[in-house]
């Protein structure tokens, strides 16, 4: 990025997730987005080749923001692995609570851009199966780690469906439902529902 | 292929055709090249090519419904329906990637009537799973969504075995999904005795 950059690109950004959210990613083209920022369209080409370019380098961007969000909520939090993957999935919601638009573009419409980034996506929801994986007992190092991939995928899929969707109460309030399913599992029926108790935030 | 009649000839060049350049890269053109069949022909049978899609998301819900109550037929409690259920799933996946891929991955990004029939369909296999909640410890505990946790991790590990390209090996997530889908039910311990024995 160049001394000017950062701000062309903020704009730009800001931009493409509006368009997409308005009109899906096929509807995307770098004119829009010029008259959305108010760039030129000679700016915006210097910054990207095409619509696809730009949705990737966006999405990119919202991807590293995501993993280091939900690998400090992980990290970070003081506890037990259901203490630890529940803030974690907290975070993981609230992120795309803040901003709808981002959420879908993130989740929904990334599927329409390639099979390249179909799989970028796959990778993002791999980071999520590793950290529920995370709770198998080291006394079971054979469980098979299809679990996890099977939890993070429900877990992916109710995202999906409730954005695609674009209504209802926000995400976090699946945050009890979501760790319930992920602990069950790995810790039993008992645990698990101690988390069900638990309210989806304090406010 | 010309065994069939035009309009199984059609649905069909369209699973294929849409499994393999999605969607947005599949024209009406495409389709009646494949399936040998003149444009009137197909507009005939179909107004345009969502209403095709449609009709083949409909064939296939018809299909594997038809296989799942054969199966469940003989399943004389929850827990063996819920095997056979997903045995038959899985397999009716398995040997048909092109319509499983079109209509589990593609199918959503067609558009609004495309969306509310999938998530409708997604629906109607809640109850199976719900099935499992009389034979709950304590059923009243059970959070309302949880059908829609078990869908969901079913159909995504079916997705991305689809995605990757590793239709064969679908049927190798039976253990899995049984376990995820009867564990709320049956608690953690008979669910993955269930799992193992398969």
């Amino acid at each position: 990025m160049g001394a000017r950059g950062p701000t062309e690109r903020e704009r730009i950004r800001a931009a493409l997730i509006d368009l997409v959210d308005e009109g899906g990613y096929e509807a995307l083209e770098l004119r829009s987005i010029a008259e959305r920022t108010g760039l030129s369209s000679s700016a915006v080409a210097r910054e990207f080749p095409n619509p696809e370019a730009c949705f990737v380098a966006i999405w990119e961007e919202i991807d590293a923001e995501l993993a280091s969000l939900l690998n400090d909520a992980y990290e970070n939090e003081e506890g037990d692995w259901p203490v630890r993957l529940r803030a974690a999935l907290d975070a993981f919601l609230g992120f795309l609570d803040v901003d709808p638009g981002r959420a879908r573009l993130y989740v929904v419409e990334v599927m329409l851009v390639s099979e390249a980034m179909r799989a970028r996506r796959e990778a993002a929801q791999a980071r999520l199966a590793a950290i529920i994986g995370r709770g198998r007992q080291e006394s079971e190092d054979d469980a098979p780690s299809k679990i996890a991939e099977a939890v993070s995928g429900a877990v992916w899929y109710r995202v999906e469906s409730r954005l695609r969707r674009g209504d209802g109460p926000a995400l976090r309030a699946e945050l009890p439902l979501m760790t319930y399913f992920a602990v069950l599992p790995y810790r039993g029926t008992e645990i698990a529902r101690a988390q069900l108790a638990r309210r989806s935030h304090p406010e | 292929m010309l065994a069939h009649k035009p309009r199984e000839r059609i649905l069909i060049a369209l699973a294929e055709l849409v499994a393999k350049r999605g969607y947005p890269g599949t024209t009406v053109e495409h389709i009646v090249k494949r399936a040998v069949v003149s444009r009137s022909t197909f507009y005939e049978l179909f107004s345009n090519r969502e209403a095709a899609l449609l009709a083949l998301f409909d064939a296939a819900q018809k299909a594997l419904a038809k296989g799942v109550a054969e199966a469940a037929k003989e399943a004389d409690d929850w827990p063996s329906r819920v095997v056979a259920v997903l045995r038959t799933f899985l397999g009716y996946c398995s040997e048909n990637p092109a319509v499983a891929r079109t209509c589990l991955v593609e199918f959503v990004t067609v558009g609004s009537a495309a969306i509310a029939r999938y998530e409708q369909s997604m629906e109607e296999i809640a109850p199976l799973f719900a099935g499992g909640r009389e034979l709950a410890a304590d059923p009243e505990e059970l959070p309302e969504a949880l059908e829609d946790m078990v869908v969901g991790s079913v159909v995504w590990l079916v997705h991305q075995r689809l995605l990757r390209g590793e239709a064969a090996r679908i049927p190798d997530l039976l253990p899995t999904a049984v376990e995820i889908a009867t564990s709320p039910y049956l608690g953690e311990h008979k669910a993955a005795a269930l799992a193992a024995g398969l």
